[in-house]
């Protein structure tokens, strides 16, 4: 079974990728007819890319109310840092709005937490209002990012 | 982040491919030598997978190599997902033309066209600068069609993670970029014959890629010559905040863990009875026996323990066991993905019982307990459920202390 839809979805390769389309049609407010025009379009059914979709954590309607994520990784939970952002994110952005994701990769200073597309770590809570208000904090950026045009297939 | 060498020859932190230009003359230095001397350069240096498995690197390009298959691809895995790892982040963020440059020595050695990047949607900064990396250098006529004029093209691309523990697992990696449940897959066939969209496939850590560039410039010798031939060259290792001086460091293989632990690191800021080294499926050391240790992949294992990814985390004094192995029962159970029955189910009971003993509604019945490791690390399909038997057998063996409260011995 999955063989055949290896190689349903290898017809358009890389180039047209299923899984980068199957992310953008979820986030795409009429889900379902996206994910029937997708099944169509790549010859598999419904049940196929629902069975996918349904895999991802990012994906599912629960981790997309959220509004801002703590690190749920082992140094942070050993650092004891979490209940200290659980409390401050809370206070600004409501507790029910609050959800995990498993290690930012900040474990050097814990305290790592994802809002709005950015991680931060450290003493950066100690600016969330600011970060709430769309300031950038740690704005140093590396020189490649300059040449990101948040298009990542094959630079279209 | 703080990132610094220790290393005898520095290969994966120095500034030896910084600029377009460096990565020109490196990939022009390639094209013009013959194939197979490339290949014998990375097979002589001895430089094994960093991702965990420890494949040697050289056999694997050489075996897809070997495929009489037009479509080939090259998979770089960049889902770092190990709680305390921040090293391929490092690479991804201060060396990204390293780690394409890898990638693109591995596609014309086996003779693919077509590259990807998995990167975990974690890291927001890592794929910014990777895909600004990839813009620049199809600019300058590295990447894409006839790359300097001669009949080699590469095209590379990124997908992103959508928050998976299980899609650094090779097969099931392989199955996400296809748009399918990161189901893992059996083996046979491996992905070297049979990968993405069923085509040979290397699939690298972004580490082992990352070290191509320095290996062909230095020569094989500079790499092999360090640790031993099973363990050869030199490792990040990442040393996390309860450290005095935490950072991500570059450190030759064999280097004995004391020093790492007492002169890179600076010991610890508070007491800390043991160390979770190479990730959630890493052993639990004590800090007595991990002292023992060099930094070398065969000795962690042959000690009980796994040195997979060279990540540190630090369990203070004050940290209770029980809530650890309940972190680590949880995680598998959260992350497992649900295709064998003991890692599915097993995980899950195992995090029942931790529940229980946390919220004293019952004793941990320890004969059952010992049983669903057995079963978990005999029965499970890939290393998630099959290795977190691992570092809570460590706890359980060298903190039994901790848990003499907890236990019902008849159980
Ligand atoms: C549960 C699990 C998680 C893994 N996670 C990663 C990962 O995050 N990054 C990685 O490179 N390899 C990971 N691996 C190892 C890969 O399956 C594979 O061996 C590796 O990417 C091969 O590259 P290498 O030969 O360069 O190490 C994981 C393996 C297992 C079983
Ligand atoms: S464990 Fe929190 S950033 Fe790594």
């Amino acid at each position: 079974m999955s063989k055949n839809i290896s190689k349903l979805s290898g017809r358009k390769g890389l180039k047209d990728n299923l899984f980068k389309r199957m992310v953008d049609a979820t986030s795409k407010s009429k889900n379902g007819k996206e994910i029937r025009q997708l099944a169509e379009e790549y010859h598999v059914g419904m049940s196929t890319i629902h069975g996918a979709e349904s895999f991802y954590e990012f994906l599912r309607p629960e981790h997309k109310e959220k509004k801002a994520w703590i690190c749920n990784g082992s140094a942070c939970m050993c650092a004891g840092t979490q209940g200290k952002i659980r409390k401050k994110l809370s206070e600004k952005l409501g507790e029910d709005n609050i959800g995990m994701m498993f290690c930012l990769g900040h474990c050097y200073e814990t305290n790592a937490f994802h809002y709005n597309g950015h991680n931060y770590a450290g003493n950066d809570i100690d600016q969330i209002d600011e970060i709430i208000k769309g300031k950038k904090i740690n704005s140093k950026k590396n020189v490649f990012q300059k040449f990101c045009d948040k298009n990542y297939t094959y630079g279209r | 982040m703080y990132s610094k060498s220790f290393a005898t020859k520095t290969i994966l932190m120095g500034d030896d491919l910084s600029s377009i230009d460096q990565f020109k003359e490196l990939v022009s230095n390639v094209l013009k030598k013959d194939k197979k001397e490339t290949l014998k350069t990375v097979t002589e240096s001895n430089l094994c997978g960093r991702g965990g498995a420890g494949f040697p690197t050289g056999m694997k390009w050489n075996l897809c190599s070997q495929q009489k298959v037009e479509k080939k691809y090259v998979v770089c895995n960049a889902d770092e997902g190990d709680s305390g790892a921040y090293s391929d982040r490092y690479l991804l963020e201060e060396q990204p033309l390293k780690v394409i440059f890898g990638m693109l020595v591995c596609a014309y050695i086996i003779g693919s066209d077509e590259g990807v990047l998995y990167i975990r949607g974690e890291y927001p900064k890592s794929i910014e600068i990777i895909n600004g990396a990839i813009n620049e250098l199809k600019k300058a006529n590295l990447l894409g069609k006839n790359i300097l004029g001669t009949n080699f093209s590469c095209d590379m691309t990124i997908c992103i993670g959508q928050g998976a523990y299980i899609c650094g697992e090779e097969s099931a990696l392989i199955a996400s970029i296809e748009g399918r449940r990161a189901e893992v897959d059996v083996r046979p066939p491996f992905p070297v014959v049979e990968g993405l969209y069923k085509k040979p496939t290397v699939v690298n850590n972004v580490e082992t890629l990352a070290a191509i560039p320095c290996i062909l410039k230095f020569g094989a010798k500079t790499f092999s010559s360090v640790g031993n031939a099973k363990s050869a060259g030199t490792k990040l290792v990442c040393l996390d905040s309860l450290f005095k001086k935490p950072g991500v460091y570059e450190i030759d293989m064999g280097t004995p863990m004391k020093k790492i632990i007492n002169e890179i690191g600076e010991g610890f800021v508070q007491p800390v009875k043991a160390l979770q080294v190479g990730g959630p499926l890493g052993g639990v050391i004590p800090i007595k026996e991990v002292e023992k240790l060099n930094l070398d992949f065969q000795e962690f294992t042959k000690a009980g323990f796994m040195l997979g990814h060279g990540s540190v985390v630090s369990i203070p004094e004050s940290f209770s066991m029980v809530k650890y192995i309940h972190h680590l029962f949880k995680f598998s159970s959260d992350e497992s993905c649900g295709k064998c029955f003991p890692g599915r189910l097993g995980s899950y009971r195992g995090k029942e019982m931790f529940d229980q003993a946390l919220n004293k509604s019952n004793k941990i019945p320890i004969k059952l307990l010992n049983e669903l490791l057995v079963t978990m690390k005999k029965g499970c399909l890939c290393a998630l459920c099959g290795a977190i038997p691992v570092p809570i057998s460590n706890i359980l063996k060298y903190f039994t202390h901790e848990f003499k409260d907890d236990i019902n011995q008849s159980a």
